[in-house]
């Protein structure tokens, strides 16, 4: 998010909070919703797909909706005309001459936005007829879909294969596609959103939730590009809540943009000309200024990330939106797992959720063949990190720094089994030593957590590796 | 209630914490504080899927559903009563 989507989105949430009926508000925000999906989405070089990113990103929340949801309300036909209508009015834009007013180039011409639509109404009837006869082999299917997503976004060289494809269907050359050509706004985080729903409803949950709260729930403006990824019970509350005065709100999410606001675009963004990056790898020759670039490096990733965070929480507070905390000072935790709590929160507790919690309590429950403990923490603990890693891109180098927080926290699990008495003996009878203790603890997490960044932020394991060595 | 709490400080301190002189007091966080881990989670939700014939699903398991013994229990009592088994 830029700085002006920022005052934009800041004064519609002030406008619609001041407006009386929690219903008339949710209309408008659901509106405000589905026009910010096209607003924040970034220029594409490909034609037209500053459009149909977002349009897809739209058209994946129905189809999740008309999967899991049992709501059969007259409301829901409301909503999705009030989302149809608002896709067709940014689509009408294009007969405007105001560049950039809701995507950042013309929207497609009025013949191929009708057939698409045409195909995604027919797509919904078709999966409304299947879903009937299996609901369990659309939802595997469904998750199945956003997985594949998922996995070509983040592979650079299947990425590279779409924007081909995609150039080649827009009538563009296919020799100028680029890795950086397919910047879809928040896939990955809507894809887990969208994720969460079809994985509880095929473990047996039944949700009936509204279309229009669904929609703004996937898509909320202020988390939209990168998160905090909420949970829909929690958003629905806060949603549906009796709206209390804007004043009691308005300072502290004041407060927390503005704080937001100073972490991203004046310490991260400062750090940036000095930290280390991809390109200027090879330049930190002598050890002390590896590590300063290195420091640099963290201290610009936790103030960049956690004050889109913050301007998320503050933003969604102006509408009465309670999103949850993303960072609690990470790096000042004395030990990896405690960093892993603090660090991404909702990322790694959706992980927990979805992946290190079924594994684990699918191992612990096998009483047949049981599972040395040691194999069991070694297995989930691993696949968890590895998959944080494959989340932020799938290449070798995400893997290794999965892989080194894997094998971090495996070590801390046994090291913490072992010491646990001793620490808490240690806390309750000798305070300046426990202090002395968590000091040495907290620097030496930190300095794991930052030779980690080394392989998240060099793409290349070889460079990597040669930075890795500068260090000593 | 109290005997809920009782039997889940008793268990709590033997079977997951594995520390039984600790005292436990009902109102203690247990996962926010890092005193339960994410492993111990698990088995605190089998144990208590055991004793209480309740499940807890996988994404209740974090300091938002409960976070201390007294929340715990509440937490199994409310799935008793709406009979979520």
């Amino acid at each position: 998010m830029l700085l002006p989507d920022i005052l934009i989105l800041s004064a519609c949430l002030i406008l619609l909070r001041n407006l009386p009926g929690r219903n008339l508000q949710r209309n408008l925000l659901l509106i405000l919703t589905v026009i910010f999906v096209f607003k924040l989405q970034p220029i594409v070089p490909i034609r037209n797909f500053d459009f149909w990113f977002p349009f897809l990103s739209i058209g994946l929340t129905i189809l999740c909706w008309h999967l899991c949801s049992r709501s059969t309300q007259k409301k829901d036909l409301h909503d999705f005309l009030i989302i149809l209508a608002a896709v067709v009015c940014v689509e009408l834009t294009r007969l405007l001459d105001i560049p950039s007013l809701f995507t950042k180039t013309r929207p497609p011409q009025l013949q191929p936005f009708l057939v698409v639509l045409l195909l995604f109404l027919f797509l919904l009837s078709l999966t409304r007829f299947l879903h009937i006869s299996d609901q369990k082999i659309m939802l595997t299917s469904g998750m199945v879909f956003l997985i594949f997503i998922l996995i070509l976004l983040k592979t650079p060289s299947l990425t590279l294969g779409t924007s081909r494809f995609l150039r080649m269907i827009s009538g563009q050359s296919p020799e100028n596609a680029a890795v950086s050509d397919i910047r879809w706004l928040g896939v990955s985080y809507l894809v887990f959103r969208i994720l969460s729903i079809l994985i509880d409803t095929r473990n047996g949950r039944k949700f009936s939730m509204l279309l229009g709260d669904f929609m703004i729930y996937v898509c909320f403006p202020p988390a939209l590009s990168a998160g905090p990824i909420d949970r829909y019970d929690r958003f629905y509350k806060d949603l549906h809540a009796v709206p209390s005065e804007l004043s009691e709100d308005f300072i502290a999410a004041l407060e927390r943009i503005a704080s937001g606001l100073f972490k991203k675009f004046i310490l991260a963004d400062s750090l940036s000309i000095v930290s280390l990056s991809a390109q200027n790898s090879h330049l930190w020759i002598q050890p002390i200024w590896a590590w300063s670039a290195l420091f640099f490096y963290g201290l610009q990733i936790y103030f960049d990330f956690s004050g889109y965070s913050d301007i998320a929480i503050g933003l969604g507070r102006l509408i009465g939106i309670h999103l949850p905390e993303n960072f609690q000072h990470p790096y000042l935790k004395p030990d990896i797992a405690k960093f892993w709590n603090n660090w991404h929160m909702t990322l790694t507790q959706w992980i927990r959720s979805y992946v290190f919690n079924p594994i684990t309590r699918k191992l612990r429950s096998d009483k047949t063949h049981p599972k040395p403990q040691w194999l069991i923490i070694l297995v989930t603990q691993m696949i968890t990190m590895l998959l944080i890693g494959l989340w932020h891109g799938v290449t070798l180098n995400f893997l290794i720094w999965g892989a080194w927080h894997g094998a971090g926290l495996f070590l801390h699990q046994h090291y913490y089994q072992a010491t646990k008495n001793w620490i808490i003996n240690l806390q309750g009878h000798n305070r300046f030593l426990y202090h002395v203790y968590t000091f040495f603890s907290t620097a030496i997490t930190i300095l794991f957590v930052m030779t980690g960044w080394i392989w998240f932020v060099i793409p290349k394991t070889g460079d990597a590796l040669q930075f890795f060595s500068r260090l000593f | 209630m109290n005997q809920t709490i009782e039997i889940l400080t008793e268990k709590i301190k033997n079977e997951i914490i594995q520390q039984p002189k600790r005292e436990l007091q009902f109102d203690e966080p247990l996962i926010s504080s890092g005193l339960i881990d994410s492993f111990n989670l698990v088995d605190l939700a089998l144990m208590v899927e055991e004793i209480f014939g309740v499940h807890i699903d996988d994404y209740e398991l974090n300091s938002d559903s409960f976070d201390t013994i007294e929340e715990l229990a509440m937490f199994i009592i409310e799935k008793q009563e709406s009979g979520i088994h």
